[in-house]
């Protein structure tokens, strides 16, 4: 305890030098945690907004029409005839399931044309799946025996559509033939997912498959279960009961559909933690800076201290305890800032407008706590601190006794 | 055998290719209890000497006994673990430990020591701050002391753990001649009580005056050897 008591004593030293590291190792904890927790935040939207508006929970596909999914193609179709309807209604944790086919389309205004992405959803079980009735800025979502067509806004806006007006889609049928469809817009939604609001096209289920002609089939069946928790339970169970039986069905995960933007996350997640790694870095530089300067203010000390018998190692522990205080300075101080910046996070948020990463997020992000990004920064910061003043202190204690105390005659 | 023997004790330092000996085939023998002085003008060797009787610095050639021991076999650790338990140091710069009371500074010398509990260390600090007229400024801090005061710690510092020998480089050299008798005296009557030996390097008459031997040094060798 007596060495602990002088290391801290040691600490007040020079205290300008020690607050200044400590500072800088502050600095580092706050830019993590905050970045942490904006990034968690940032991902939880990207997730839900794949989850909300994209693939649901979970989706049962043909195995042959995942791989080829991006290029819409009408083969491969999945059927919900009334064996998978009731295989389907004993899934766990079940919310609710909704067939959809997607198409490609282009959507004509009578002056322009674009190419969008068609879906045809059953209204009323699709707002149980998804979450667009509840982001309708205009209208209403239609009803299975109703025609019509919900379209994002910024496509409304780009096109120059309002409610009520027709719009006319021209697409390909599955056997290849050019079909065009015209609907009257009967909704507009406003989704934080830029995907939805820039090029997709909401038509009855029925009405998209007589138009195709795909025999009322879907390109998957999307499934919403009661809580993300559930997705591995209920995706063994499709797997070892559905799959099982119909082996050309696969069930994935929103994770599967959503890959790009999972690995996203995992690369800002490398960003932050190489960030945070550089801003350490500096921090134990500035630890091995502040070490070597005591080394050299106090090096008679060492010699006395020597001299009086105390052994290397008990000096280097001395200087050890030193590091480690200055990290758990700036550990205590970068937390309660980092904790004020992630409350302010979490509570205000922040307006990253339209990021252009192809992340399908549109909001304000909120940061969310993340007690384990505190935990690991925290004895990330304590480890480096303590190993960044072993060399130094070690290079102190080195010099014989009779050199530290300059008593060459 | 007496308490300390050096035998043919040569200290050479090389310096580039210059070699300068310091110490050239010295041989000494102290007793328990010795008051003694090792004068010379700068340059002579006296600190040389005083380290290599402090186990500080290694002799180029020729051995050093403490209680019969040589201590050239020994290795860091156990020269470590001998200065701890068998000697006391009084520098000349003092060398107080600035964010440590006075109390503090010589509660490490016991504190390095096994075996002691804090209410035995509390006694034996005490006692020996009042002894060497400090007993009022134990919470005091270095920088709140004079010269003479902050000699007088390191005198406590180095007998608190009651060393066989004590050594002390020029211990009156940053003092006042006033001071310089208070803290002769203090050494003188610690001597007297304790039966420590100390051994001093000094060109200070005044101290080499209260010594009951001197040990003259010159250009490395002993000139002359006088007890009073």
């Amino acid at each position: 305890m007596f060495l602990v008591r002088l290391a801290v004593r040691n600490l007040t030293r020079n205290k300008k030098r020690t607050l200044i590291v400590a500072m800088i190792i502050a600095f580092g904890i706050v830019f993590f945690v905050m970045f942490n927790s904006l990034v968690l935040g940032l991902e939880r939207s990207y997730f839900d907004n794949v989850i909300d508006f994209e693939s649901g929970h979970l989706q049962l596909v043909d195995d042959d029409y995942w791989p080829r999914q991006d290029e819409l193609p009408l083969h491969n179709l999945i059927t919900l005839d009334e064996q998978l309807q009731q295989n389907l209604s004993q899934v766990p944790n079940l919310k609710s399931y909704s067939p959809q086919i997607r198409f490609s389309a282009n959507i004509n205004n009578g002056l322009d044309e674009l190419p969008i992405t068609a879906v045809g959803v059953d209204g009323e079980r699709k707002k149980e799946v998804f979450k667009l009735e509840e982001h309708l800025i205009a209208g209403e979502l239609f009803t299975a025996d109703q025609s019509g067509a919900v379209l994002g806004s910024s496509l409304a806006e780009l096109m120059g559509f309002e409610l009520g007006d027709y719009l006319l889609l021209v697409f390909t049928t599955a056997e290849g033939v050019f079909n065009t469809l015209e609907v009257e817009i009967v909704g507009v939604v406003n989704t934080p997912n830029p995907k939805v609001n820039d090029k997709q096209v909401y038509i009855p289920y029925q009405k998209a498959s007589g138009a195709l002609n795909t025999e009322d089939k879907a390109t998957e069946i999307v499934m919403r279960l009661e809580s993300d928790t559930s997705i591995m339970e209920a995706k063994e169970f499709i797997k070892n009961n559905i799959v099982a039986e119909i082996d050309k069905y696969a069930v994935y995960s929103w994770r599967d559909s959503a890959q790009d933007v999972v690995a996203m996350t995992e690369v800002q997640d490398i960003e932050n933690r190489i960030i945070t790694s550089l801003f350490l870095l500096i921090a134990a530089i500035g630890i091995i800076n502040v070490i070597i300067l005591a080394a050299l203010e106090r090096i008679k000390e060492i010699g006395m201290m020597k001299a009086m018998g105390m052994k290397e190692w008990q000096i280097i522990k001395i200087f050890m305890i030193e590091g480690l205080g200055i990290g758990v300075i700036g550990s205590i101080i970068g937390s309660l800032m980092g904790g004020v910046g992630v409350y302010w996070l979490v509570n205000y948020g922040l307006d990253l407008i339209e990021p252009d990463f192809g992340l399908p997020v549109v909001e304000r992000t909120y940061g969310v706590w993340n007690l384990s990004a505190f935990i690991f920064v925290i004895a990330f910061t304590l480890i480096v601190s303590l190993v960044a003043s072993i060399f130094p202190a070690y290079w102190a204690v080195c010099k014989e006794p009779v050199d530290a105390l300059g008593g060459v005659n | 055998m007496g308490l300390l023997k050096l035998e043919e004790v040569e200290k050479i330092y090389r310096q580039g290719e210059i070699e300068v000996s310091a110490l050239g085939g010295v041989s000494l023998e102290v007793e328990q209890g010795e008051f003694t002085s090792v004068a010379g003008p700068s340059g002579s060797g006296k600190t040389t000497l005083l380290n290599m009787v402090g186990c500080l610095d290694q002799p180029t050639n020729g051995e050093v006994y403490l209680e019969g021991e040589g201590i050239s076999k020994l290795d860091k650790d156990q020269l470590a673990l001998l200065r701890r338990e068998n000697l006391g140091f009084i520098f000349q710069g003092y060398n107080l430990i600035p964010v440590l009371t006075v109390y503090e500074n010589i509660e490490l010398a016991l504190k390095l020591l096994a075996d002691r509990n804090n209410k035995d260390i509390k006694e034996q600090v005490m006692k020996i701050l009042t002894a060497v007229g400090l007993g009022e400024m134990a919470d005091r801090k270095p920088n709140e002391l004079s010269g003479g005061q902050k000699q007088r710690v390191a005198i406590a510092r180095a007998l608190v753990k009651e060393p066989k020998i004590v050594l002390a480089d020029e211990p009156t050299a940053n003092l006042d001649s006033k001071t310089s008798i208070d803290v002769l005296e203090v050494m003188v009557e610690m001597n007297q009580k304790l039966e420590t030996t100390f051994i001093f390097s000094t060109h200070d008459p005044l101290v080499m005056e209260s010594a009951k031997r001197i040990i003259k040094l010159k250009d490395g060798e002993i000139i002359a050897d006088e007890r009073s």
